[in-house]
């Protein structure tokens, strides 16, 4: 059975990193929840395997997105300054949760991600994209100081975009909070940054997509080490999950381009309904 | 090449490198007696040996020796506001390497 149920981690983390890498999400906010709601896998474990997805989803699209000029170095170390702040204290509030008050306390994270999750699913199936060509204006301010400006060519419009940043400090308090829920649940948080990137920071939505799924090579890695001290880590679930989502993510990138995202977003908003309501049941049965 | 594809090429490639360790060292715990039954909650925070973790040690300090370079590149071409937010999040990634930030029992 186990052999057999490995092979599954592996094509399902295969298609969560052409979801994620289309949708610019980790490919955690799939993964953690699936597995939360459907096994009986260790809470840290699972999590810390959801970091390490939306790493490595991350580290395996880097390369085509900064080669396609989708995005830049700068805007990943902005977003993954603010991650890193938040993913230490919620991967610290995860694990205390865990210890503290046991299968009361899994019982309490799997109900709190399930509605949250629910509220993201919502927020993101009404979210109107800002759309492809909003421009920030000439770069000033903190915004020029840090480099947050650039132009973009996108080839399904064939137009060249210029963007530059704006509103950094709420987005970077935004960032941050997204860093804890990241930390705390294991899911990379791609489907809070995409949005805030985009509308709170005004960048088009292919250099937000970008952006974000870049970010979690970065950002999630002092979270992911916190998962590392505790012991919380399983090789044999890693080497399922990981060698697909990095011939996920490779493919995903190059269709990020080309494809609606529109579409994408419907798929990953389905399975993460499907994923709440499991959890939610699953937390309830405990609880109640 | 600038500084931001070294960056992007040294995650990746490290990245392929810690994805082989760690399905060869899953193989070889396997192999050592180790269970596929990824089930078995009692293996949590258990000590295991070194070398079945180097996959995971090598892959979760990739990115922090991506940004050290990123950074001594990024300062020798003068590209302040990179070296800036590197230098920040290399201490973060620091501390949460060393343990610094750890649940009490």
């Amino acid at each position: 059975m186990d052999p057999f149920f490995l092979i599954l981690l592996f094509i399902a983390s295969f298609g969560i990193g052409i979801i994620g890498a289309l949708a610019g999400v980790g490919g955690g906010v799939l993964f953690t929840p699936l597995m939360m709601a459907f096994t009986d896998l260790n809470i840290d474990i699972i999590r810390s395997t959801g970091l390490a997805l939306a790493m490595m989803g991350s580290a395996f699209v880097i390369r085509q997105f900064i080669g396609a000029g989708a995005t830049r170095v700068n805007f990943i170390l902005f977003v993954s300054l603010a991650l890193a702040v938040g993913s230490i204290l919620g991967a610290f509030v995860g694990l205390f949760l865990v210890k503290e008050y046991g299968k009361v306390g899994e019982a309490y994270v799997r109900l709190s991600l399930g509605v949250l999750i629910i509220i993201v699913a919502t927020i993101m199936l009404t979210y109107r994209e800002g759309g492809g060509r909003i421009r920030g204006g000439e770069a000033r301010g903190l915004a020029k100081a840090l480099g947050l400006y650039g132009v973009f060519y996108d080839p399904s419009i064939k137009e060249e975009i210029k963007y530059t940043a704006r509103n950094l400090l709420p987005s970077f308090v935004l960032f941050s909070g997204v860093g804890f829920i990241s930390g705390m649940f294991g899911v990379g948080g791609g489907w809070a940054l995409v949005p805030v990137l985009n509308i709170v920071m005004g960048l088009p939505i292919k250099i937000a997509v970008a952006t974000s799924k870049t970010s979690f090579i970065v950002g999630d890695m002092p979270g992911f080490w916190v998962y590392v001290h505790e012991g919380a880590v399983e090789n044999l679930l890693l080497a399922a999950v990981l060698p697909g989502v990095a011939l996920g993510s490779i493919v995903g990138a190059r269709l990020m381009l080309v494809t609606r995202a529109r579409v994408i977003k419907m798929a990953v908003v389905a399975v993460m309904l499907i994923a709440a309501v499991q959890l939610i049941n699953r937390a309830l049965s405990v609880l109640l | 090449m600038n500084s931001e594809k070294v960056f992007a090429n040294i995650l990746f490639f490290l990245s392929i490198v810690s994805i082989v360790i760690i399905v060869v060292t899953a193989v070889g715990e396997v192999a050592a007696g180790g269970s596929l039954n990824i089930f078995e909650d009692s293996r949590h925070g258990v000590a295991k040996p070194l070398w079945s973790m180097l996959g995971v040690y090598i892959f979760a300090t990739t990115p922090l020796l991506a940004l050290v370079i990123l950074t001594a590149l990024s300062a020798a071409r003068k590209n302040f506001s990179i070296v800036v937010l590197s230098v920040v999040i290399i201490v973060f990634m620091t501390l949460a390497m060393l343990g610094v930030v750890k649940v009490s029992h």
